[in-house]
């Protein structure tokens, strides 16, 4: 029996929702001559304010997350895996670039969190391929002139290069409000980038469920 | 009566993950002479090498030596070997990775030293790696870009060790280790000492 004062919570509406080919991507900034050790990503969301101070607030080019860190009602998201963005600022500054991605892969671990902070994956980021990348006359040939030019990306240009998170085909469903984030650590010690901030993006790869 | 019954040890429920094992080791710089590099023997917090740094999760994510540890199991789909230049320009030299795969044997243990595989380590693909402009190509000008991997740079690049898309299952507390062995006098690097991962690619059942 419930009490004249006291009212039960009204049961959530269903939607309906379309399915579509859209992943869930979010951006930061490796900075430059800033000693780091962590990037964090799907826990600031559009229109929130950049790690850094040089940078602006956040735009639909840099996420297409509303929430922080999880998805708004009424959406849910099927997770079938990852990419890895590393956008070279400068193609032609190719010593300080190499020495960058040496910095941003070599001894750095990406792990995936879901509900309350379990890492569901924990592994070194060079398993995360790029995905598509530049390739081309420029991007792959040029490097005997004056020019020498860096369209250099991790595995090959192709959208088939992602890092597969399915097992048996099924993806991870991702409910409305389950908390989702990922990050990037250099648990051996900082690394300071010396090129210039570079932007670095995390996509997860998948079906999203939107309301009509 | 002083003698009990063995308990039953309680079963644990197991979510299937896209997780590979891995493990780092160190081959080292001259004057060192490197006869091989063992994986998958020394955890988390043990050094790296002897003497050396100890590992973190950036080196390898099992928490025993040689076991996975219960209740976690894994299905074992294939191997990657990945070679890290140690830095971008020159450090690294070609010379020396002809050093490492030329003549040298991965072997993969499976129960009490028993090889399961044994084969040219240069089969074993490194799996993603950085490609383009001069990740593969630039010796023509004084410097040196170390981006170089065995095989394509891709992630669907390894060693295939199923027999019929079956994956090799290894239990909680069943041995496996790794060895990549060079050649039987050893090799002496001669531009920095470099780190190489072992990679395990399949199927981590982990508890809920």
């Amino acid at each position: 029996m419930v009490a004249e004062n006291i009212t039960l919570s009204r049961p959530a509406g269903a939607a309906l929702l379309r399915k579509l080919v859209q992943p869930l991507f979010d951006t930061n900034v490796f900075p430059n001559a800033v000693a780091t050790q962590l990037l964090q990503y799907f826990r600031i969301p559009i229109g929130g304010v950049m790690p850094i101070a040089a940078a602006p607030r956040k735009s639909l080019a840099d996420t297409n997350m509303s929430q922080a860190g999880q998805l708004g009602t009424p959406q849910m998201f099927d997770l079938f895996g990852f990419n890895f963005e590393y956008h070279i600022h400068d193609m032609t500054d190719v010593a300080d670039v190499t020495t960058d991605l040496t910095a941003m892969y070599q001894q750095s671990v990406f792990t995936w969190f879901f509900g309350t902070n379990r890492p569901w994956l924990r592994l070194p980021l060079s398993q995360i391929t790029k995905g598509v990348s530049p390739t081309g006359e420029f991007a792959t040939g040029d490097i005997t002139g004056n020019s020498q030019f860096i369209a250099v990306h991790q595995g090959p240009a192709s959208v088939e290069e992602w890092y597969n998170f399915t097992v048996g085909q099924s993806p991870i469903r991702i409910n409305t409000a389950e908390p989702f984030s990922a990050e990037i650590t250099w648990p051996n010690g900082a690394v300071t980038p010396v090129a210039a901030d570079t932007r670095v993006r995390v996509l997860l790869k998948g079906n999203l469920y939107a309301a009509l | 009566m002083a003698l009990t019954k063995e308990r039953i040890e309680a079963r644990a429920a197991l979510r299937p993950l896209k997780q590979p094992l891995f493990d780092t080791g160190v081959v080292l710089v001259a004057p060192a002479v490197n006869l091989n590099v063992s994986f998958f023997q020394a955890q988390l917090g043990q050094p790296i090498t002897p003497g050396g740094v100890f590992k973190t999760e950036a080196d390898t994510n099992l928490t025993q030596g040689g076991q996975i540890g219960r209740p976690q199991e894994f299905d074992l789909y294939g191997m990657q070997i990945e070679v890290w230049m140690p830095g971008n320009v020159g450090a690294f030299t070609i010379g020396d990775l002809g050093l490492m795969y030329n003549q040298s044997v991965y072997e993969f243990f499976f129960g009490t030293q028993r090889p399961w595989l044994q084969t040219p380590a240069d089969r074993v693909a490194n799996g993603p790696g950085i490609e383009g402009t001069v990740a593969t190509a630039n010796d023509a000008v004084p410097v040196n870009y170390a981006f170089k991997h065995n095989g394509i740079g891709s992630g669907a690049a390894m060693y295939e060790f199923t027999i019929g898309k079956k994956p090799i299952p290894i239990g909680s507390a069943e041995n496996f280790s790794a060895r990549w062995s060079f050649r039987p006098a050893g090799i002496t690097l001669t531009g920095a000492s470099t780190r190489v991962r072992n990679f395990l690619k399949g199927i981590l059942y982990a508890a809920l």
